[in-house]
C-alpha cells in the first residue's frame, strides 16, 4: 500500500512539471501562438451575445445570413437599389458575476458588393462597462448607397459583416 | 438537536437564502451580492455547521483516494489545453493583477470550501437516500445562475446549449461531490472542484472548444473520478467478494471512444457527419439518413464536377444536393445544384465559398434522432 501510494505521488509530481513545462512554453512562445477571441469560462463569466435580429427593413432588403457564437455576430444584407436599408439588432448579455468591460468591437466586412455600407448606431465605446446582469443592444444598419453610379450584378448584391466584441473582467 | 431537524432547518435556510437571492438581491445588488453578501452567508452558515457538528465517519483509504482525485483532475488540465493545439486558443476575460486574482479566488473559490464543507455537513447528518438526493438537488440549484438562465436562454437551440455545456456537467459534478462527501470527505471534493476553478482564474489562455465538447470534458473528468474512486471504496468496503470486480481502466477505452465521436461530431476530423431533413435527395437518401462529407481543400474544390454531391451554405440553412450544370460567370464558378428528388433546379446559384463538404458515404436511419430533435427546436 506504502509503496503504490509513493508511485501516485511520483505521478502526482510528474503531472505537476508537466503543467509547469507546458506554462513556460506558453510564456516562452506566447508571441508566436494564434490567439483569437475571448474565451467563455464555465459558471462565472457569461458575457456572450445571446440574439441577433432584424429590426426594420426598407425597399427591397432582405437577409441572407443571420449568425451568432457567444462573441461573435455574423450577418449578410441583400440590397439592390438605393433606398434599401436594414437594420439588425445585436443583444449582448452579462449574466455572469462580475462587470465586463469591453476591450475591442472589431467589424470585418466580406462580399463583393461596392455599394453596399454598413454603420453602427451609438456603438459602445472600448473600455464601456457591461455591468453584472445588464444587456446591452447594439444596432448595425446596412444601406444601399444612394450615391453609387456603377451597375449592381445581380451575383454581386450581398455583402457580410462579422462583428466581434471582446469583453474582459472589469476591475 | 436530532438529525433530521437539524437537516431540515439548515435545508429550508439555504433554499429561503436562494429564493431571496434571485428574486430581489441579485438583480438589486449584483456587484455587492457576489463580493460580500454570497460569501458572508456561507461563511456564517459554515461557522453554524461546524458548531453543530458531530464526528463524521472515517474513510480508511482517504489518502489514496486524494491522490487518485488529484492525478485524475491534472490529467484532465494537460489534455484540455493540448485540445487547445486541435481547436486553437482563446484569451482568457479574467484581469491577472494580483488584486483581481485575490477577489476572484474571494467570490469563486473560497465559497467552494465553505458549501463543500456544509454539503458534508448535510451528507453526515442524512438519514436515508432521500436526503441524500435532497442534497444533491439543492446543491445543483445552489450552481445554478439564473440571472444567465433567464438572460440567455429564448429559443429552444439555446435551451439544448444551456443544458449541455451548464446543466448536465453541473449534475454530474454535484453528484459526484456528493458521493465523495459520503465516501470520504469534503476534501475529496475540494480537491476535485478547487484546481479545475483556480485553472479559469489563473490561465491567460484557454482551448476554444465547442459547448459540446466543453460540457463533455467536464462530464468525462467526473465520470472517469467516480469510476476510480467508487472502484477502491468498493473494494475497502468488501463489497465486490460476490460480485466480478471490473477494472476501471475497462472504461478508459470507452470515454476515448466517446471523445473520438463528439470530435467527429463537431467537425474536428476531415470528415463530418450530417443528418438529412428532407426527402429531397431521394432515391440516393432521404430523411433521417446520415451523410458523411468531407471538407475540401482548394484542390478538391478545383476538382468539383457534374453529379458530384455537395453539402453548401444557403442563408441559415446548409444543404446537401447535387451539382447540374456549372457556369463560368466573371471568372467566378458558379454551381446550380438540384435535389434528385426535386422537379426544379435550386434557383440560387453556389459559389465555391459556400461550399463545405463533397458527400462521400451515406448511413441509412440513424439520424432520425437528429431529425426528431431539429423538428422539436424549430
Amino acid at each position: 500500500m506504502g509503496r503504490k501510494r509513493d508511485q501516485r505521488n511520483i505521478l502526482i509530481g510528474v503531472l505537476l512539471i508537466a503543467i509547469v513545462v507546458m506554462s513556460v512554453g506558453y510564456a516562452a512562445f506566447a508571441t508566436t501562438f494564434t490567439i483569437g477571441g475571448t474565451a467563455t469560462i464555465p459558471n462565472s463569466w457569461d458575457v456572450a451575445i445571446t440574439n441577433i435580429s432584424v429590426t426594420n427593413t426598407t425597399g427591397n432588403a432582405t437577409s441572407t445570413t443571420s449568425t451568432y457564437t457567444a462573441t461573435t455576430a455574423t450577418f449578410a444584407a441583400n440590397l439592390t437599389a438605393p433606398g434599401d436599408s436594414i437594420e439588425y439588432t445585436i443583444t449582448v448579455a452579462n449574466a455572469g458575476t462580475t462587470d465586463a468591460k469591453l476591450q475591442q468591437l472589431v467589424p470585418v466586412i466580406t462580399g463583393d458588393a461596392p455599394a453596399i455600407n454598413f454603420s453602427f448606431v451609438n456603438p459602445p465605446q472600448a473600455n464601456s462597462i457591461l455591468k453584472s446582469g445588464e444587456v446591452l443592444t447594439l444596432k448595425v444598419v446596412a444601406t444601399f448607397n444612394s450615391k453609387f453610379e456603377g451597375i449592381v450584378s445581380p451575383d454581386a448584391n450581398s455583402k457580410a459583416i462579422t462583428i466581434t466584441l471582446d469583453y474582459v473582467q472589469s476591475n | 438537536m436530532m438529525k433530521q431537524s437539524k437537516f431540515i432547518s439548515i435545508f429550508i435556510t439555504i433554499f429561503i437564502y436562494l429564493l431571496i437571492s434571485n428574486l430581489f438581491l441579485i438583480g438589486k445588488f449584483n456587484a455587492i451580492y457576489y463580493l460580500w453578501i454570497n460569501p458572508i452567508f456561507w461563511i456564517i452558515l459554515f461557522l453554524i455547521c461546524m458548531i453543530l457538528k458531530k464526528g463524521y465517519k472515517r474513510y480508511k483509504n482517504k489518502i489514496n483516494n486524494i491522490q487518485k482525485v488529484i492525478i485524475i483532475v491534472l490529467f484532465y488540465i494537460i489534455i484540455y489545453f493540448l485540445l487547445g493545439l486541435i481547436f486553437g486558443f482563446q484569451y482568457s476575460p479574467y484581469q491577472h493583477d494580483i488584486l483581481s486574482v485575490i477577489k476572484n479566488i474571494w467570490q469563486y473559490i473560497v465559497i467552494i470550501i465553505f458549501e463543500e464543507y456544509i454539503r458534508n455537513y448535510f451528507i453526515s447528518i442524512s438519514k436515508n437516500k432521500v436526503d441524500i438526493i435532497l442534497t444533491t438537488i439543492l446543491f445543483i440549484f445552489i450552481g445554478i445562475n439564473f440571472n444567465a438562465l433567464f438572460s440567455n436562454i429564448n429559443n429552444m437551440s439555446s435551451l439544448f446549449q444551456y443544458f449541455s455545456s451548464t446543466l448536465l456537467p453541473l449534475i454530474f459534478s454535484n453528484a459526484l461531490c456528493t458521493y465523495l462527501c459520503k465516501i470520504g470527505s469534503y476534501k475529496l471534493s475540494l480537491f476535485y472542484k478547487i484546481p479545475i476553478e483556480l485553472i479559469y482564474i489563473i490561465s491567460p489562455i484557454f482551448p476554444n472548444l465547442n459547448f459540446l465538447l466543453n460540457g463533455f470534458m467536464n462530464i468525462i473528468l467526473t465520470a472517469l473520478i467516480y469510476v476510480f474512486i467508487s472502484y477502491d471504496y468498493q473494494k475497502s468496503e468488501q463489497q465486490l467478494s460476490r460480485i466480478k470486480k471490473q477494472n476501471p481502466f475497462l472504461f478508459v477505452p470507452i470515454l476515448l471512444l466517446g471523445i473520438i465521436l463528439i470530435c467527429f461530431t463537431v467537425g474536428v476530423f476531415k470528415y463530418q457527419p450530417m443528418a438529412i431533413l428532407s426527402n429531397s435527395m431521394v432515391p440516393t437518401y432521404s430523411r433521417g439518413d446520415i451523410v458523411v462529407y468531407s471538407k475540401p481543400d482548394t484542390k478538391e474544390l478545383e476538382n468539383l464536377d457534374l453529379y458530384n454531391i455537395i453539402v453548401y451554405r444557403l442563408d441559415d440553412m446548409i444543404i446537401a444536393h447535387r451539382i447540374v450544370e456549372i457556369q463560368e460567370k466573371n471568372g467566378e464558378t458558379l454551381y446550380i445544384t438540384k435535389g434528385d428528388n426535386n422537379p426544379t433546379k435550386d434557383s440560387k446559384k453556389v459559389k465555391k465559398q459556400d461550399i463545405i463538404g463533397i458527400v462521400k458515404l451515406t448511413i441509412p436511419f440513424i439520424g432520425y434522432p437528429t431529425v426528431w430533435l431539429n423538428e422539436l427546436f424549430n
